[in-house]
C-alpha cells in the first residue's frame, strides 16, 4: 500500500509540471456550452412579416394572436410578428431576415362571417425540412388559438396534457449534462495523457519495461489519478451547471460520481492503448479526443436517449456514454431515482472492467516489448 | 521561387513525421459527418397512442395520418399501444373528461423541446379534426415554401461541417507541428537560416492549404453522396475556402508557437473548431436564431463563408443580409491574422532572447 502510495504522489508530482492539461475537460466543454446555450436558449421565435389586406377585423384578431400561442420551448411566442410594409416584409424575406410572411387576404373576415372557405398565403423558409416543418405546425397552433379567440364553436375534441415536473426542464440543461458527461471523458483522457507523454517524453519508458515487478504498479497509479482528475473537471462542470441553470444532484451526487467515473476509465484505458497503437501519443491522444467528441454527439449529447432510442445508431451502444448520460440526467435535473439504476451500472462495470483488462494486456506487452 | 518549391517540399515532407495526426485530422470531421447524419433530427415523430376505445378515436387515428408536409414526409408515425403511463417518452390517451372528448397527452421526464414537438403535432392532428367540423368556414392555409422541395437537414449540415473540417486540419496540423519544432529543437534551425522568415510562413501556410483542402474535399464528397446534392460550382467553394484556411492556419501556427506544446496547442485548435463551428452557424443560418446568437455568430468567420457557400448549395439563393460586407470581413479577418503570425514568429521565433 506504501509503494502504490509514493507512486500515485509520483505521478502528481509529474502531474502538477503542467496542470493547464487539467484544463482540457473543461476548455473544450465550456465553449461547446457556451455555444449550445446562445443557439438554443435565447428566444427562438422564428420572426415573420403579417400583410393584412382584411377589409374586416379578423385579420387584426389573427394579429394579435400571434402573441398569445406560447412555445413551451422558451415561453416566448412561437412567431414574433416584424413592422414591415409590404415592400419591406418581401425584401427581408429574400435576405432571409425573416422566417416568413403570412398574407391576409382583403376578404378574409367577410369569407369567415359568410363560411366560405376563408384562406391565407404562408411564404416561409424551407432551407431545412426541420425548419420547413415547424412552420406547418406552429401554424396549427396560431390557428387552434384564433379559432378560440373569435368565439368559433368548440373542437370535437379537446387537448389537456400531464408533465412529471412542476416545470418543464429546458433543452439546454439536456444538453448540458451530455457534456458535463464529456467534461469527465476529455478530463481523464487528458490528464492520463500528460501523465504518459510525460513518460515518454522523459524517456523512462524503457526502465518501466525493465521493471522486475509487475507493470500494474505503473498502470494503476496513472488510471487511479487520471479518474480521479476527471471527476474533478467533471465536478466543477456541475458547479457551472449549478451556478448557471440551477441543477444540482444534491444528495445524488456520489452515485453521479460513480456512473461518470466508470465512463472515464473506459476512456482512460481507450486513450492508453489508442497511444502505444499509434506510436505517437499526441495521435493517441487526438483521435482519442475527438473519437469522444463524436461519441457525444452521436451518444445523447444532445437529447435523451430514451426518448430517441430507435435513432440512435448501433456504434454509439458500443461506448458507455449512450448507457450512462441518461440516468445521469435523472439525477441532476429531475432528481429522481434512475429506473434502470442497476443495469446501467452492470452495463458501465463490464466496459470498464473489460477496457481495464484489455488496455492493460495491451500496455503491459507493448512496454515489456520496447524493453 | 526555388527555395519556396524547395521548402515547400520540406514541408510536405513533415506528413511523414506524424502521419497518424494527419489522418486523424483530414478524416475525423467526416467520420463524424457520416456518424451525425444517421441520426440527424427528422421531422417524422413517433407519437404512442393508446388504442381507442372511443368512437373519435378512430377519427383522431385518421386526422394523425393528415399530418404532414405535401412535398415531404409525414410528420406523425403513430405507435398503438395499451399502457397508458408515458414511459421514458409520452402517450396519447383518449377518453372523456366531464363528458367531453379529449386528448390527454401524458410526458415523462423530457424536455421542453420534445415537449414542443409532441404538442405542436397533437394541435395539428386535433386542428384537422376541428377544420373537418367547421366544414366551409374552416381556414385553409395555403403554403408557399421558398425552395421547390423541402431539403433534408443533411444537406445544410454537411455544408456547415465543410468549414469546420477545413479549419481542424489546418489548425490542428499547424499547431502540433510548429509546437513540435519547439519540442524537438528544431526551432533553431529556422533562426539560423538565411531564408527571408516570410518566405518559411508561406511554405508552412501553403501546405496547410493543400492539406485542409484535402479535407474540406473529402467532406464535400461525403455529403454529395450521401444527399445528391453536390454544389453548383465546386471550383467557388474551394476559392470561398481559401480566407478561412489562412486565418485557421494562423489560428494554429500562433496557438504552436505561443504554447510551445504539442497538447495545449491542440487543446486551442480543438476548442476554437468545435467553438467557431457552433456558434457560427454550423446548425442552422444566424438569422434563424436569437438575436444575441446571430450578433455573435456574425463575428467568427465561419459564419460568412457558409453565406457565401449558401447559393452554390440552395438554387442559387442569396441568404447573407450584406454579401459584400461578409466577403470584407473575412478578407479583413485574414489579413489581420497574417500580419499578427508574421509579428508572432518575429517576436518568438527570430527573438535574440532565445
Amino acid at each position: 500500500m506504501r509503494r502504490l502510495w509514493i507512486l500515485i504522489k509520483t505521478e502528481f508530482n509529474v502531474w502538477k509540471k503542467e496542470p493547464i492539461t487539467a484544463l482540457g475537460g473543461i476548455i473544450p466543454c465550456l465553449f461547446i456550452l457556451i455555444a449550445f446555450a446562445l443557439l438554443f436558449g435565447g428566444r427562438l421565435s422564428f420572426p415573420i412579416a403579417v400583410i393584412n389586406n382584411d377589409q374586416g377585423q379578423y385579420g387584426q384578431v389573427l394579429i394579435d394572436t400571434f402573441e398569445k400561442a406560447i412555445s413551451p420551448l422558451d415561453n416566448q411566442p412561437y412567431y414574433e410578428v416584424k413592422s414591415f410594409s409590404e415592400n419591406q416584409a418581401w425584401k427581408a424575406f429574400e435576405e432571409y431576415r425573416i422566417e416568413g410572411i403570412w398574407i391576409i387576404p382583403e376578404d378574409f373576415s367577410e369569407r369567415i362571417t359568410s363560411k366560405n372557405n376563408p384562406s391565407i398565403d404562408m411564404h416561409f423558409m424551407n432551407y431545412n425540412d426541420d425548419r420547413a416543418k415547424n412552420h406547418r405546425i406552429y401554424s396549427a397552433e396560431i390557428l387552434w388559438a384564433f379559432y378560440q379567440e373569435i368565439g368559433f364553436s368548440g373542437p370535437p375534441m379537446e387537448m389537456t396534457e400531464q408533465y412529471p415536473l412542476p416545470e418543464m426542464v429546458d433543452w439546454v440543461s439536456i444538453i448540458s449534462i451530455g457534456i458535463v458527461l464529456l467534461s469527465v471523458t476529455l478530463g481523464g483522457i487528458f490528464n492520463m495523457f500528460i501523465l504518459t507523454y510525460k513518460a515518454q517524453m522523459g524517456k523512462i519508458t524503457l526502465e518501466i519495461g525493465l521493471s522486475p515487478r509487475s507493470l500494474a504498479w505503473v498502470l494503476v497509479p496513472k488510471t487511479f489519478l487520471a479518474t480521479f482528475f476527471g471527476l474533478v473537471t467533471g465536478t466543477i462542470f456541475l458547479v457551472i451547471i449549478r451556478v448557471w441553470l440551477g441543477f444540482w444532484p444534491g444528495g445524488y451526487i456520489g452515485t453521479v460520481w460513480l456512473i461518470t467515473g466508470l465512463v472515464a476509465v473506459f476512456w482512460i484505458q481507450v486513450g492508453l492503448v489508442s497511444g502505444l497503437i499509434a506510436k505517437n501519443y499526441m495521435a493517441g491522444a487526438i483521435g482519442s479526443v475527438l473519437g469522444a467528441m463524436i461519441v457525444f454527439f452521436i451518444g445523447g449529447g444532445l437529447s435523451m436517449v430514451r426518448a430517441y432510442q430507435d435513432a440512435v445508431t448501433w456504434i454509439a451502444w458500443l461506448f458507455p456514454n449512450t448507457y450512462a448520460v441518461d440516468p445521469i440526467r435523472d439525477l441532476v435535473l429531475f432528481n429522481t431515482w434512475p429506473m434502470d439504476f442497476e443495469p446501467v451500472v452492470l452495463k458501465l462495470v463490464g466496459f470498464a472492467v473489460f477496457a481495464v483488462i484489455l488496455g492493460s494486456l495491451f500496455s503491459i506487452r507493448k512496454l515489456r516489448k520496447l524493453a | 521561387m526555388r527555395r519556396f518549391s524547395l521548402l515547400l517540399q520540406s514541408e510536405v515532407k513533415q506528413f511523414l513525421t506524424a502521419p497518424v495526426v494527419h489522418l486523424i485530422a483530414i478524416i475525423q470531421p467526416t467520420l463524424m459527418y457520416i456518424l451525425m447524419s444517421i441520426i440527424m433530427v427528422v421531422p417524422t415523430f413517433e407519437m404512442r397512442i393508446v388504442n381507442p376505445s372511443l368512437e373519435i378515436g378512430n377519427d383522431f387515428l385518421a386526422a394523425v395520418e393528415e399530418v404532414g408536409s405535401p412535398i415531404g414526409p409525414d410528420y406523425i408515425e403513430p405507435v398503438l399501444v395499451d399502457d397508458a403511463t408515458p414511459g421514458y417518452r409520452q402517450v396519447v390517451e383518449i377518453l372523456k373528461i366531464n363528458g367531453i372528448p379529449t386528448a390527454l397527452q401524458r410526458y415523462g421526464y423530457i424536455d421542453s423541446n420534445l415537449v414542443k414537438n409532441l404538442r405542436n403535432r397533437l394541435t395539428a392532428s386535433l386542428l384537422v379534426l376541428w377544420n373537418i367540423e367547421l366544414g366551409d368556414q374552416g381556414i385553409t392555409i395555403h403554403e408557399y415554401p421558398w425552395l421547390p422541395n423541402d431539403i433534408p437537414y443533411t444537406v445544410y449540415f454537411g455544408m456547415a461541417m465543410i468549414p469546420l473540417a477545413a479549419y481542424l486540419a489546418a489548425a490542428m496540423i499547424g499547431g502540433y507541428l510548429m509546437a513540435q519544432e519547439f519540442e524537438s529543437g528544431t526551432i533553431l534551425s529556422y533562426r539560423l537560416c538565411p531564408i527571408s522568415p516570410l518566405l518559411i510562413l508561406a511554405a508552412k501556410i501553403t501546405r496547410l492549404m493543400i492539406t485542409a483542402l484535402t479535407a474540406a474535399v473529402m467532406l464535400y464528397g461525403t455529403l454529395g453522396l450521401i444527399t445528391g446534392v453536390w454544389s453548383s460550382s465546386f471550383l467557388a467553394l474551394l476559392i470561398i475556402l481559401v480566407p478561412f484556411i489562412l486565418i485557421a492556419s494562423c489560428i494554429g501556427l500562433i496557438a504552436g508557437m505561443v504554447t510551445r506544446s504539442a497538447l495545449p496547442s491542440f487543446l486551442i485548435a480543438l476548442a476554437s473548431a468545435f467553438a467557431f463551428w457552433l456558434i457560427g452557424s454550423g446548425f442552422g443560418l444566424a438569422a434563424g436564431f436569437s438575436p444575441v446568437f446571430e450578433k455573435i455568430s456574425r463575428l467568427i468567420p465561419n459564419t460568412p463563408v457558409i453565406e457565401m457557400l449558401f447559393p452554390y448549395f440552395y438554387f442559387g439563393r442569396q441568404v447573407a443580409a450584406h454579401p459584400l460586407g461578409a466577403k470584407l470581413q473575412l478578407a479583413g479577418y485574414t489579413i489581420a491574422l497574417l500580419l499578427i503570425v508574421i509579428l508572432v514568429y518575429r517576436s518568438i521565433v527570430l527573438s535574440k532572447e532565445r
